[in-house]
């Protein structure tokens, strides 16, 4: 007798044309407020060639930060009042008394002494990222500056953008010296939270290069001596549980490559993973390994030398004691061991170099997504064809 | 924001310089000179660095000085003496537009890489 085939009932026998024409909803993963994040250098309007977020990505050049779409890469709110000056100085206050005027809706700010001076709001929360944006209409003296959480920068006349990771609760804006009557003159002042866990590299010759493959998939290339990302602390403290999915591409093996670490080392600091492309010189495998109060151990899967392309996925569960790895949609066989307690941990993630300085991975990255929760076989297949059809596998 | 290298620029230093390049790359650079010359090499790949190297692209302008001592010695406002800068570049090692694994392979250093 033979029986009706069995259709999994997560998989529709069409595929809806959402996820036909766009592909998987890589937000329904963070839907529930999972911590992680996901970047996509198919989306080039989230790269950018320095740590500052100034100048857009373009493909052959640096990136120096890459957003998190995690959360749509959505702007939020205006949170300056004021900014375009049409209620005079209202809602300003200042640094230093600056000579500070309003004229045809523009500010000019003026050291009124020999101190630098500005104007300033309290608006920022520190910790959070956001993104300013203004016009330097004028400038005497020297170029202006703004002061962003505690990060300074120079203005450019014309328009000026930056993304920035805000140290403190305050903006200024102002002459960019302590020349007495030294002055700038700005407009259209804007302040938007971009939330995430961006990733940035400020150092230029340690940034990968956004490239374009033969079949016009967009990567970042790492260049197996110096490139690599990082966030800020990412507050995974609240899980024990971890998947990791990579397109990747791994150009050579001939030297220790650390994809992506939670914390600056994965062996030996508590509440960490790690993705190795490959974990030991010469070894024609991937790796991926987690630990919680014990030292991490993982599980390697052999058999893929480099230069070869996969899609790899990290599973982990700290309390569950287990580990997993998935390479193009195949499971290895998942490894029990005692990963101690507790929770993963409040740290940066670094992409491409372990802590950000050794270990460099040679290859390129199409994809990844780090979601700190389990994730069942539906959701890993739908993830994983998702992250394939970003660099031409087909899962 | 100045024009980028057409391809990458491949620094390798010696230890007893290091120190003093890392300072004029970022005194000259700025913050996106900073950081620079962190990766450590060695004949075996193994023990102490007795190299450094950074390997990407670099604003051209700075890119273009860096084979120049006097430019260099001008732009860190005459601080370190000029037979100093002379001697750090002599002992170094600076290609443009090679794939620096090529350029490390040249010069018989390998990437210090620690157990994972």
């Amino acid at each position: 007798m033979l029986l009706p085939a069995l259709r999994d009932p997560f998989q529709p026998a069409l595929r809806s044309p959402i996820e036909a024409a766009s592909g998987f909803l890589v937000g329904s993963l963070f839907a529930a407020g999972e911590q992680g994040a996901w970047y996509d250098p198919a989306d080039l309007s989230t790269m950018y060639q320095d740590s500052a977020g100034t100048t857009a990505g373009v493909v052959g050049q640096p990136v120096g930060m890459i957003l998190d779409k995690r959360l749509g890469a959505v702007r939020g709110a205006e949170l300056v009042v004021n900014g375009d000056f049409s209620a005079g100085t209202a809602g300003w206050g200042s640094i230093n008394s600056p000579t500070f005027t309003v004229s045809a809706g523009q500010a000019t700010i003026q050291n009124s002494a020999a101190s630098q001076s500005g104007i300033s709001q309290a608006i920022l929360t520190a910790g959070k990222w956001y993104e300013v944006t203004l016009t330097r209409v004028a400038a005497t003296g020297d170029s202006g500056r703004v002061s962003i959480g505690g990060t300074s920068a120079s203005l450019a006349a014309g328009g000026n953008r930056f993304i920035v990771l805000a140290a403190t609760a305050t903006f200024v804006v102002g002459p960019n010296s302590a020349t007495l009557g030294n002055s700038v003159t700005v407009d259209d002042i804007s302040i938007k939270e971009i939330p995430g866990n961006h990733a940035t590299q400020a150092t230029a010759a340690s940034r990968p290069t956004l490239r374009q493959d033969a079949s016009g998939f967009y990567y970042l290339e790492f260049d197996g001596v110096d490139d690599s990302l990082a966030t800020a602390s990412v507050d995974f403290s609240a899980t024990d549980k971890m998947t990791v999915f990579a397109g990747l591409h791994k150009a050579s093996d001939a030297a220790i490559g650390a994809l992506v670490e939670l914390t600056v080392n994965s062996t030996t600091t508590a509440g960490s993973f790690g993705l190795f492309a490959p974990p030991t010189a010469a070894a024609a495998s991937y790796n991926y390994r987690s630990g919680g109060s014990a030292p991490g151990q993982g599980i390697t899967t052999a058999g893929f030398a480099a230069p070869v392309s996969s899609v790899v996925t990290g599973i982990s569960d700290i309390s569950g004691d287990s580990v997993n790895m998935r390479v193009n949609g195949v499971a290895g066989a998942a490894v029990t061991f005692d990963q101690g307690a507790g929770n993963y941990a409040n740290a940066p993630l670094y992409i491409g170099r372990r802590g950000g300085s050794t270990l460099p991975f040679n290859g390129r990255l199409y994809s990844l997504i780090v979601r700190g929760a389990a994730s069942d076989a539906a959701l890993l297949a739908r993830a994983e064809r998702f992250v394939g059809s970003r660099m031409g596998i087909a899962l | 924001m100045s024009d980028w290298t057409e391809g990458p620029v491949t620094l390798i230093v010696p230890a007893a310089h290091v120190a003093l390049a890392r300072s004029l790359c970022a005194g000259i650079a700025g913050a996106s000179g900073e950081g620079m010359l962190t990766t450590g090499l060695s004949g075996t790949g193994k023990g102490t660095p007795t190299h450094y190297v950074s390997s990407g692209k670099l604003w051209q302008s700075f890119a273009d000085m860096l084979a120049d001592p006097q430019a260099i010695f001008e732009a860190a406002g005459g601080q370190v003496p000029l037979s100093t800068i002379q001697a750090m570049l002599t002992a170094s090692v600076i290609r443009e537009g090679a794939d620096p694994h090529a350029v490390l392979a040249e010069v018989g250093l390998k990437l210090i890489s620690e157990a994972a």
